[in-house]
């Protein structure tokens, strides 16, 4: 990212020192709202059943887009906090259950840190950024597995271990990490789709 | 916040059977518990039922009487659906086949996950924003956190009405779902985000001259307050969630 080079730079230095005002609060809102929206276009495919576990994967892509904006106006620490800490809320109150919640401040927490480990300014850091916030959808689908669980265990006696053996084999950790490797995977695309598109409009448009 | 100063809560008469909106978002987070550790014993399911019947009554007390019909159809044509899985219809399609756990996973579905976004519907329907605000500021959430979820709850609106005039510019354009997925993202996406940097933009210089931000405490017209409704229903919420972690058990 070119932003080194920028006419506000300068300014962007001052602004880092000043802490969170009001303008990142909304900037914060803004782009939570964006997400919030992916989030839903991307929800709505778990009709399939099949994709109930797998919409994290075009989420994780398309929300690069408006991340790797929301990075270039992130000016200090506790930014993506907020925004972990706000999609977790307004999840947990949709009734997604209080682990998405946590996830959600966890995620933005780290994700936070690798962002202010690069200055704010590198490329690299916002792209592993964007990866471990992706993560924070996470808390939303664990309710499934805990739950998938304890639906066919009591199906021992009467159906058999075969059964159950085999009904928990779509609900194992083996899929867990299929699904958290597939959203690095896919958040890794969608921030380099991200930057591409950061360059190709947003910048031109002067919003970068 | 503009919201905020213009609208008062109604008075203790004319809201009817009232409700703190912490009492329902410690109601909410029971219903996530008790549905989802009560398990599928009979207990379990007496449990369930219980809890599902706590919301029912509560959509109906908040004139919400439609969605409470329906959610209260759609749950026991849930649960018949189970015992049908249980008694014949699992042996008729092979208890191991994909058809037979994809319909398991539906019924589990609808008897574990739709209570809980129903009850997330009760708690949003019934709720104002402003009241929202109240109370997560009496809970000490740090401001930073409850202006952008004030913020958020203003942009929703303007969010559909920008995606509308797109949408429209766009159709005379002749992009649309045709095009498929890559060419909707780069050309609804992409200039619904631009617009919405740009509100928001506008909408935080709006509300710096009006003093948000400022040093002063932020006041509340909205009047929250804890009453005995709250305690009965917090307390018979938190019955069913205890019972649901003992005796319905995970596994």
């Amino acid at each position: 990212m070119n932003q080194a080079n920028t006419p506000d730079a300068k300014k962007r230095q001052i602004d880092q020192k000043r802490g969170i005002g009001v303008r990142d609060l909304v900037t914060c809102a803004t782009f939570t709202v964006i997400y919030f929206i992916v989030f839903f276009a991307c929800g709505m495919t778990g009709l399939v059943p099949i994709m109930a576990f797998l919409f994290p994967l075009p989420l994780a892509l398309v929300s690069g887009i408006s991340q790797m904006l929301f990075y270039t106006k992130v000016r200090s620490f506790g930014m993506v906090t907020i925004m972990g800490a706000l999609l977790g809320l307004i999840s947990f109150l949709m009734g997604y259950g209080p682990i998405g919640l946590c996830f959600g401040i966890v995620c933005g927490l780290i994700a936070d840190l690798i962002l202010r480990a690069g200055g704010y300014k590198s490329l690299k850091c916002s792209v592993a950024s964007h990866c471990v916030f992706s993560l924070w959808v996470i808390g939303t689908m664990l309710p499934m597995w805990i739950l998938g669980q304890a639906y066919f265990e009591p199906y021992r006696a009467s159906q058999g271990d075969a059964f159950v053996n085999e009904s928990l084999a779509y609900l194992s950790g083996g899929m867990l990490v299929i699904v958290i490797v597939g959203i690095i995977v896919c958040a890794l695309i969608g921030a380099a789709i991200g930057t591409k598109v950061l360059r190709k409009h947003f910048e031109r448009a002067g919003i970068a | 916040m503009e919201a905020v100063v213009h609208q008062a809560s109604p008075s203790a008469k004319d809201r009817g059977f009232w409700l703190d909106p912490r009492t329902k978002i410690a109601m909410l987070l029971c219903a996530n518990v008790a549905f989802l550790t009560s398990g599928y014993t009979p207990t379990g399911f007496a449990i369930k039922f219980a809890t599902a019947a706590v919301l029912t009554t509560l959509l109906s007390l908040a004139h919400m009487r439609r969605a409470a019909v329906a959610f209260a159809v759609a749950y026991l044509a849930a649960f018949a659906l189970e015992v049908a899985n249980e008694a014949f219809l699992l042996e008729a399609l092979g208890s191991t086949s994909l058809a037979a756990v994809v319909l398991r996973f539906l019924t589990s579905m609808v008897l574990s996950f739709f209570p809980g976004t129903m009850f997330a519907y009760y708690l949003l329907a019934s709720t104002k924003v402003s009241e929202f605000v109240a109370a997560f500021t009496r809970l000490r959430l740090p401001e930073k956190v409850v202006i952008p979820f004030a913020v958020i709850f203003r942009f929703f609106p303007t969010v559909a009405e920008e995606y509308r005039s797109i949408r429209d510019a766009m159709q005379l354009r002749g992009v649309n779902w045709k095009n498929g997925p890559v060419s909707m993202v780069e050309y609804r996406l992409v200039p619904l985000i631009a617009s919405m940097v740009k509100i928001g933009d506008e909408l935080s210089a709006a509300s710096v001259t009006r003093g948000l931000g400022g040093p002063a405490k932020r006041t509340n017209r909205c009047v929250v307050g804890f009453g005995s409704a709250d305690a009965a229903m917090v307390a018979l919420m938190v019955v069913l969630a205890a019972a649901a972690m003992t005796k319905g058990a995970i596994g």
